[in-house]
């Protein structure tokens, strides 16, 4: 939905108006205002349940992603609430993908996945009724076509995923030995240091 | 629902949040406003429970 087509172009929805690429009339402004809102909901919601810096940076782009399938027709309000919802589940998402045994390092799969299909069902609830493109007789969002486009984009996304990962883990490419992975990628890949011994500290700027 | 007869982007002037001339918006901001004060409130609690953590 972070795209705005101009009006009055050969490939633009409207001849007066601007629109997203699926013709639902906005404008920058109200596209901004939004994605903040999603931010700020959800850097919000992940440090209520885990007061932690790394879980609330993900929160930030996990509220945006709650919120993308309505960016267009959310009122901000509500924006904010949805990904303040998505900040507090998605810890507890990310932990339970990793019971099944899915090595989420840095919470993609939950931030890009758990909580996209969250946000896909989220507009189902909330938007039912609208009109899903800009064309005559046009589909309307349903939260049960919604659910049917989560299953979709789960089998689509997930499924390619975990056989690439299948094969990626047959050909022994998958993970790092595991005395690499205990002494940490930073150390063991880029072997450099920040400030290595030998150069003497800088003194002083002189005037 | 969409507040027109037919449901057409055809039909509205311009950008339009949902439930536009209903009072949902603001219950939505509302709510949205007590979690803030909420959430500013928890802060504060956290906050001082971790300088009191400090000083033992």
């Amino acid at each position: 939905m972070a795209c705005v087509v101009p009006p009055g172009e050969a490939w633009s929805w409207f001849a007066d108006k601007q629109a997203t690429i699926h013709g639902t009339p906005i404008t920058l402004s109200v596209l901004a205002f939004n994605i903040l809102m999603g931010i700020a909901g959800g850097i919000i919601g992940s440090w209520i349940w885990t007061k932690d810096p790394f879980w609330m940076m993900s929160g930030a782009l996990a509220g945006i992603i709650s919120v993308a399938s309505g960016l267009d027709i959310y009122f901000p309000a509500l924006a904010f609430i949805i990904a303040m919802s998505a900040g507090i589940i998605l810890k507890p998402a990310a932990t339970w993908l990793e019971s099944r045994g899915i090595d989420d390092a840095v919470g993609a799969v939950t931030v890009h996945g758990t909580i996209g299909l969250y946000g896909v069902i989220m507009l189902g609830v909330f938007g039912s009724g609208y009109p899903a493109l800009a064309i005559e007789n046009a589909p309307v969002i349903t939260l049960y076509g919604q659910i049917i486009g989560a299953v979709v984009f789960f089998l689509l996304g997930f499924v390619p995923g975990w056989v690439f990962a299948l094969i990626l883990k047959k050909m022994g490419m998958l993970r790092v030995p595991a005395a690499a992975e205990e002494a940490g990628l930073d150390t063991v890949k880029v072997p450099a240091q920040g400030y290595p011994e030998g150069i003497a500290p800088s003194g002083p700027a002189s005037s | 629902m969409f507040p027109y007869d037919t449901a057409d982007w055809a039909v509205v002037d311009g950008p339009m949040f949902m439930l536009a001339n209903t009072s949902w918006p603001g219950i939505f901001t509302a709510i949205a406003a007590v979690l803030c004060v909420w959430v500013l409130v928890a802060g504060f609690r956290s906050e001082h429970e971790q300088y009191a953590k400090s000083e033992k």
